[in-house]
């Protein structure tokens, strides 16, 4: 179930599972898991501001900015139909 | 009683500090790291309020204080804050002060939004579950403060909680326990997951038998989660289990009444006007310009002005009298030392106080309201492109007004090297004191031209701060993360207490730290204006300032202005910028004479590099208070004096081609 989609791709209102986010840096990393982004986590596209360069999400209830590299980098399976 | 007080950020924490502690006791310095912890007393005690965390394994030096804390401070139990609206997320910050084994006590914070959003928890299940005391309050309407307080009458002692790990990450415990020289198994076993969690600071306050072998552990254990898929790093596999932990406990004692949730709805509204594109920049000038019109031009400038009244034509005048009557001579070394020196010291310290109260006051409330946040995030694109955050633009456009409340008001930016960064270019931020010396220059060489002139000097400053960032990015503060995942804080109305307490602090840390600096320079400079080589200076070139003068005039010829008078009239600018005009009047004797020393092109040049060089004392004084590095003072001392020689040597000598 490899999937090549990411928070980058996703469209403003989707859901998706985190299947995988290894090419983040190993700092930013830990954050994520510290704010709940994590693999197998359920997160929600809500915005995207500043030209498309930063990406507002959901997790677990609390809205998060993060930067469009960072996006690229968090794979994800949609669950959005 | 100590109670160590340890939350999540934005979860209301200095809310319930400021609550329950009656008084601030004091502000007291962690040996060898730079941050504070704020002790205040309560009812039973006192509490210890530590640098909001997501985790125990610190990911700056501020959430570092909470591993040291744990590890060397005395204490009695630990008051953990839960924000009630994200327990989920919250809950992995407590489970790692659970294991610990220490009495803790759970408030979870914000209980009567909660039951807005439709959900309700079963406290006594969650305490049951979590082996601990859980009690549910609103630091906004005071509901179950008393029985909080009650709580925290008497230690209760707890057994530590347990969760299991998976066989690879026990077994890994279990040889780090056999390495860690320790009685209490409890702290052994929270040790062992600490380091497998990556906390470096372990490392620092506890001895192991052998530490290569630690690491090795650690290593291997990190390679048969990868190798077995159960996760892509040690931390991840860890923070599974406890996910897994969490979500148990939610699912048993969180009862969701689905109804939408309204004020989200709202929230995103305000958002999408206040982080338009071109909206939001327009609410954000206006925000700006209103914090700056209360602060420089409304209260501040007439406070610091009465002030400077009740000093300069008040009391020290009266002070000469009583001097006088006591004996003293008119004019003589005490009476100029204590009023030209002393009393001068204070008021230039005091001056500064009503615009420091005023802008905290304003920031700390659009702080706590949520916007702040907001307004970082809306500029973070554009200056992430210099190495800088979202965070600094606030300490930046401040400068203009005035550098030393700038510079403390980067307290907000959390990663320190970007933090220290944005303190490094504010001095080229043009403040308000340097309007008189471009004021004088421009209506004497530029006329027609004047606001044209004095507008180049603000967009000078601010291209030299943001080139220089870049920069210092690329070279000084390479390593610098660069990150930037920023939690994005509902809207909140702001709570007084909050913000007088905060507001109060920044005073007192001013006048307590960079005061010192201040008087300490003023009484120096008074020193070598009044006596020379052959004692007392009769005149202006006979006095130590002129020497001084002298002596660094030659540097400046290539800029245009190598005399004595014009770097005589900039070592006394240091002290305060506005200086650097009345000291030319009195050192030059008047404006017509002012005007015949300079050529247009040496005007400007002296303009540019008045804006540019040192900051002014009392900015030093609150750089070094903010950094505690002396070194990292000295340096942007040195920065800024090499900045403003290039700038100034290239625009005077480019300015000769084309003259």
């Amino acid at each position: 179930m490899e999937s090549s989609k990411t928070i980058y791709d996703m469209k403003i209102g989707e859901t998706g599972i985190i299947i995988n986010m290894d090419g983040i840096e190993k700092d930013t990393y830990h954050r994520f898991l510290d704010l709940g982004i994590a693999p197998n986590a359920e997160i929600k596209l809500l915005s995207k501001i500043s030209f498309n360069q930063l990406f507002i999400i959901e997790v677990d209830e609390v809205e998060i900015c993060i930067r469009k590299k960072d996006a690229k980098c968090i794979f994800i399976n949609s669950l959005s139909r | 009683m100590r109670y160590l007080l340890i939350g999540n950020p934005n979860v209301g924490k200095s809310s319930v500090f400021n609550l329950m502690s009656e008084t601030y006791a004091h502000v007291a310095n962690y040996g060898g790291i730079t941050v504070e912890k704020k002790i205040g007393k309560f009812k039973y005690g006192k509490l210890i309020d530590l640098p909001g965390t997501y985790s125990v394994t610190p990911n700056s030096e501020d959430e570092g204080i909470v591993t040291y804390s744990l590890i060397n401070d005395e204490f009695d139990g630990i008051l953990n804050v839960v924000d009630s609206t994200h327990v989920k997320r919250n809950l992995h910050l407590s489970i790692q002060l659970l294991e610990l084994g220490v009495p803790v006590i759970i408030a979870l914070n914000m209980i009567d939004e909660l039951y807005q959003t439709g959900k309700k928890i079963d406290i006594d299940k969650l305490s049951k579950k979590l082996k601990c005391k859980v009690v549910g309050i609103s630091a906004r309407t005071k509901e179950g403060l008393n029985d909080l307080l009650d709580n925290l009458k008497e230690v209760q002692n707890r057994e530590s909680l347990k969760i299991y790990y998976g066989k690879i990450i026990e077994k890994a415990i279990e040889k780090l326990m056999a390495l860690i020289i320790e009685k209490n198994k409890d702290l052994k076993r929270w040790l062992a997951i600490q380091l497998l969690e990556g906390n470096e600071d372990i490392y620092k306050y506890i001895k192991f038998t052998n530490s290569e072998e630690v690491k090795l552990i650690i290593k291997e254990c990190e390679d048969e989660i990868i190798d077995s898929k159960e996760a892509s790093s040690l931390k991840g596999a860890i923070f599974n289990w406890r996910r897994e932990f969490i979500n148990k406990i939610i699912n048993d004692c969180v009862s969701v009444d689905i109804t939408e949730n309204k004020m989200k709805i709202k929230n995103h509204k305000i958002d999408k006007f206040i982080m338009h594109p071109f909206l939001g920049i327009i609410v954000f000038l206006f925000v700006m310009f209103s914090i700056y019109f209360l602060t420089f031009d409304l209260f501040g400038t007439v406070l610091s002005d009465g002030i400077d009244y009740l000093i300069s034509e008040q009391f020290s005048p009266g002070l000469r009298n009583i001097l006088l009557f006591l004996g003293f001579k008119d004019n003589g070394i005490v009476m100029s030392l204590i009023l030209d020196g002393v009393i001068a010291g204070v008021g230039g310290i005091l001056v500064f106080v009503p615009q420091i109260a005023i802008l905290f006051l304003l920031l700390s409330i659009i702080e706590s309201t949520g916007y702040m946040a907001r307004v970082a995030m809306m500029l973070d694109t554009f200056l992430s492109k210099f190495g800088l955050n979202g965070r600094s633009i606030v300490p930046l456009v401040t400068g203009i007004g005035c550098n030393v409340p700038a510079i403390m008001a980067t307290r907000t930016i959390a990663d320190k090297r970007e933090r220290f960064l944005t303190i490094m270019i504010i001095p080229f931020m043009s403040c308000s004191a340097r309007i008189p010396i471009y004021a004088l220059m421009a209506s004497l060489f530029f006329d027609k031209y004047k606001a044209i002139v004095i507008l180049s000097m603000y967009i000078i400053g601010a291209i030299v701060a943001l080139v220089s960032a870049k920069l210092l990015s690329l070279s000084f503060f390479k390593n610098t993360a660069n990150k930037f995942v920023l939690e994005i804080p509902s809207y909140r109305f702001p709570s007084g207490k909050n913000v007088y307490r905060k507001t109060k602090l920044m005073i007192m840390d001013f006048i307590n730290k960079a005061g010192k600096f201040i008087l300490l320079g003023t009484i120096v400079l008074w020193f070598l204006q009044y006596l020379g080589p052959n004692g007392v200076a009769k005149t202006n070139d006979s006095s130590f300032l002129a020497y001084l003068g002298n002596f660094f005039a030659p540097l400046f010829r290539p800029l245009g202005f190598g005399t004595w008078q014009a770097s005589s009239s900039l070592i006394v600018g240091f002290l305060a910028k506005e200086l650097i005009f009345s000291s030319m009047m009195v050192i030059y004797g008047g404006e017509a004479l002012v005007s015949i020393a300079f050529t247009g092109l040496s005007a400007f040049s002296f303009m540019v590099f008045s804006l540019l060089y040192l900051p002014c004392l009392a900015a030093v004084g609150t750089i070094h208070q903010e950094t505690k590095s002396l070194r990292f003072t000295l340096l942007s001392l040195l920065f800024t004096l090499v900045v403003a020689y290039i700038v100034s040597l290239v625009i005077y000598q480019v300015g000769l081609l084309f003259i």
